[in-house]
């Protein structure tokens, strides 16, 4: 479970990561996050909300879920949007006395056939220098990515130059990440070999500035003394909706020998289709721990609080049901339920977050629910039907309280 | 052809697998064999004799496996047998003679065979008119071994086609790699990136992974993928598009089955070739 929640307004927004808004249609509805909200301000799960938006939805009811998050009680109150949004003082201003704190701008070249170039929208880079001088005029935090691309390389330490002279507080380095697997994608995609050396000098760059700085989605082997900077969590999702397209899948041929298995994503599978697999350059650390198999698609923050919380309240979702389980083992990503039938037939029941896109047997308001790990007699429908009642009580128990960090 | 508790789950290993989503509204894998035999042209030339098979040998016994010849788009197929009559001298070969004897002769003149733990056999569009199936090849393992070799066997002729390394592909990628990067075909050392075009990244994601050495070419079979993997096979190879178009719109009504995916591969000119690929479901 996230420290954030993603509230996407629209999905007309370019996405951290992202250099170019490529999105599905996706909103979530201003009356549902306001009823959240509402029930949020009493029992706090999230510090922060982030809103994305760039659109029409955002237009007429921004300012609405950003009076709902104040309500409810998110301390950080983030906006992702387009710059050309936020490039008159008015409007700015207005923003910011309405509650939004932080604002994370894309940045991904030092000049504006650079920068332009890549966002695919002339103008952009104008807007965006822009927009990062209006905000430093007022007490907010402001978060600036940049898509590292065989394109902007070599200007990386300009940028970053640039993003602190600008006063970014923190600066996320993020290795581009194809939506799709085209010619013109892998074109991108910057080998390791170059890119490592350069993350390395623009961290130490953000370092001595005195400016935070987060890498994602590079090996956390390669980071070496670095690796503290690595960060490959993200926000949950309000009720599992997500813009953009679904998140890539990554994996590690070094996987289950490496001490970093779980804290590490492995490579884009663009990139190993671009690049291969890089078995010489990676730098698996001993494990210590025995190995086990997962979902490779799943995100995990590295260094993150990982310690289970509201078990009780994780329980009580399963009504009547509870005592029909031998207890809950939670993590950023699952709640898992062992249970056990009649006929000694065991098998775990698997909460994680809400993905419509995901092959899933239910889902309730913020999860999709399946079981797996069966072991003994029992027959699929004989499964079925035991487990039906109690996913019944779930999905009518889950008003959205209970979030887990999506895929 | 639904789903049913019935149903017994095969990998192209005959090891059973628990389904992975529960059987309300899904349909039997068979069902995309007897499509492609369909789009290939060939359903009523081998409907009866592929379920005189079932019949004689029980459902959900035996593999059957559709490939796709990525030069000419040209389909084959093969018939995997597990050997539960090993005490027999012809083991299962006895039963499935009798099975397909109204429409073809299997490995006539053959008449003795040593021990074999499954028996394969091929055929394409043109073979039911020549009315027979000269070869068969025979699947021997050492007890509590990894490795498989295979022969094809015919009245005159055993020879090897493929050795085989069964292995989970993570937890065993110490023995995994170096069975893949020692290779007739493919110079991994001078180019280490064309590991990443055959161990692909998609199909990476499997439950066991079969590394064959085989006389034209090498072989990996992703075995345990699942539908969306198996989706991603048939877009990453270009399989015929009424074949994509069948997938897709029972994609839904497939998802509890886990598919097995072979490709073949060899090097030409600094790139990695696929003469052919194709993937296994039990029947």
């Amino acid at each position: 479970m996230s420290d954030d929640l993603l509230v996407t307004i629209d999905s007309e927004a370019p996405l951290p990561g992202r250099p170019r808004a490529d999105g599905r249609p996706a909103a979530v509805e201003l009356s549902r996050f306001a009823a959240f909200a509402q029930h949020h301000a009493q029992a706090p799960t999230h510090a922060r909300v982030i809103f994305c938006g760039d659109g029409p939805a955002l237009e007429q009811h921004g300012f609405e879920f950003v009076m709902a998050a104040q309500a409810g009680g998110f301390t950080r109150i983030r906006l992702d949007t387009s710059a050309r949004r936020l490039t008159e003082a008015a409007q700015v201003r207005a923003v910011v006395m309405a509650g939004v704190n932080e604002f994370s701008v894309g940045l991904h070249g030092d000049t504006p056939a650079l920068h332009d170039a890549l966002t695919g929208r002339a103008g952009d880079f104008a807007d965006v220098t822009t927009c990062l001088s209006r905000l430093a005029k007022h007490d907010v935090r402001v978060l600036v990515d940049v898509v590292v691309t065989t394109t902007n390389l070599e200007a990386l330490p300009r940028i970053v130059a640039l993003a602190i002279a600008e006063g970014a507080q923190r600066i996320a380095l993020w290795s581009y990440l194809a939506d799709r697997d085209s010619p013109e994608a892998r074109a991108l995609i910057v080998s390791l070999e170059a890119l490592i050396p350069a993350v390395k000098r623009a961290i130490a760059q953000c370092r001595a500035a005195g400016v935070q700085v987060v890498v994602r989605h590079v090996p956390a082997c390669l980071l070496a003394e670095m690796s503290d900077a690595l960060d490959n969590g993200s926000a949950d999702a309000f009720e599992g909706i997500r813009p953009g397209r679904p998140l890539p899948r990554f994996n590690c041929l070094h996987e289950a020998k490496c001490g970093h298995a779980e804290a590490c994503l492995g490579l884009h599978h663009a990139y190993v289709n671009t690049h291969g697999w890089e078995l010489e350059r990676l730098q698996p650390s001993p494990r210590t721990q025995p190995w086990r198999e997962r979902d490779r698609s799943v995100e995990l923050g590295a260094g993150a609080n990982a310690t289970p919380r509201g078990h009780a309240a994780w329980l009580e979702l399963l009504g009547e049901h509870a005592s029909l389980v031998a207890g809950v083992s939670l993590t950023r990503t699952e709640a898992r339920y062992p249970m056990q039938m009649p006929d000694q037939t065991r098998f775990v029941l698997v909460l994680t977050a809400r993905d419509d896109d995901a092959r899933t047997f239910t889902q309730s308001r913020s999860f999709n629910l399946a079981y797996t790990d069966v072991e003994g007699p029992a027959a699929e429908l004989a499964i079925a039907e035991f487990v039906g009642p109690v996913l019944a009580t779930i999905a009518a128990n889950d008003d959205g309280a209970l979030s887990l960090n999506p895929r | 052809m639904p789903a049913s508790n019935r149903d017994r789950h095969l990998n192209v290993g005959f090891e059973a697998y628990r389904p992975v989503r529960p059987l309300a509204d899904k349909v039997r894998g068979e069902n995309l064999l007897w499509h492609s035999l369909l789009h290939a042209g060939q359903l009523d030339a081998w409907d009866d004799p592929l379920h005189a098979i079932q019949r004689r040998l029980g459902v959900d016994r035996s593999i059957w496996g559709v490939f796709v010849d990525l030069q000419t788009s040209e389909l084959a197929w093969e018939l995997r047998l597990l050997n539960d009559q090993p005490g027999a001298p012809l083991g299962v070969l006895d039963p499935l003679r009798a099975a397909l004897r109204p429409w073809l002769e299997l490995a006539p003149g053959l008449d003795a065979l040593g021990p074999y733990a499954v028996l394969g056999l091929r055929f394409d569009p043109s073979t039911m008119a020549t009315g027979r199936i000269e070869a068969i090849e025979l699947h021997e393992r050492e007890p509590g071994s990894p490795t498989t070799s295979v022969y094809r066997v015919t009245s005159t002729t055993r020879e090897l086609v493929s050795s085989e390394l069964l292995r989970e592909p993570k937890r065993h990628i110490n023995e995994v790699l170096p069975a893949i990067k020692t290779s007739e075909f493919v110079n991994f050392t001078a180019q280490p990136r064309l590991l990443g075009r055959v161990m692909i990244p998609e199909l990476f994601a499997c439950r066991r992974l079969h590394v064959a050495k085989r006389p034209t070419c090498d072989s990996l079979c992703f075995s345990g993928v699942n539908v969306e993997q198996l989706a991603f096979t048939y877009k990453r190879f270009d399989y015929p598009a009424p074949m994509l178009e069948f997938l897709t719109a029972n994609q839904a009504a497939l998802e509890h089955l886990l598919f097995d995916v072979a490709i073949e591969y060899r090097e030409v000119e600094g790139r990695v070739t696929y003469p052919k690929t194709g993937y296994y479901g039990s029947f």
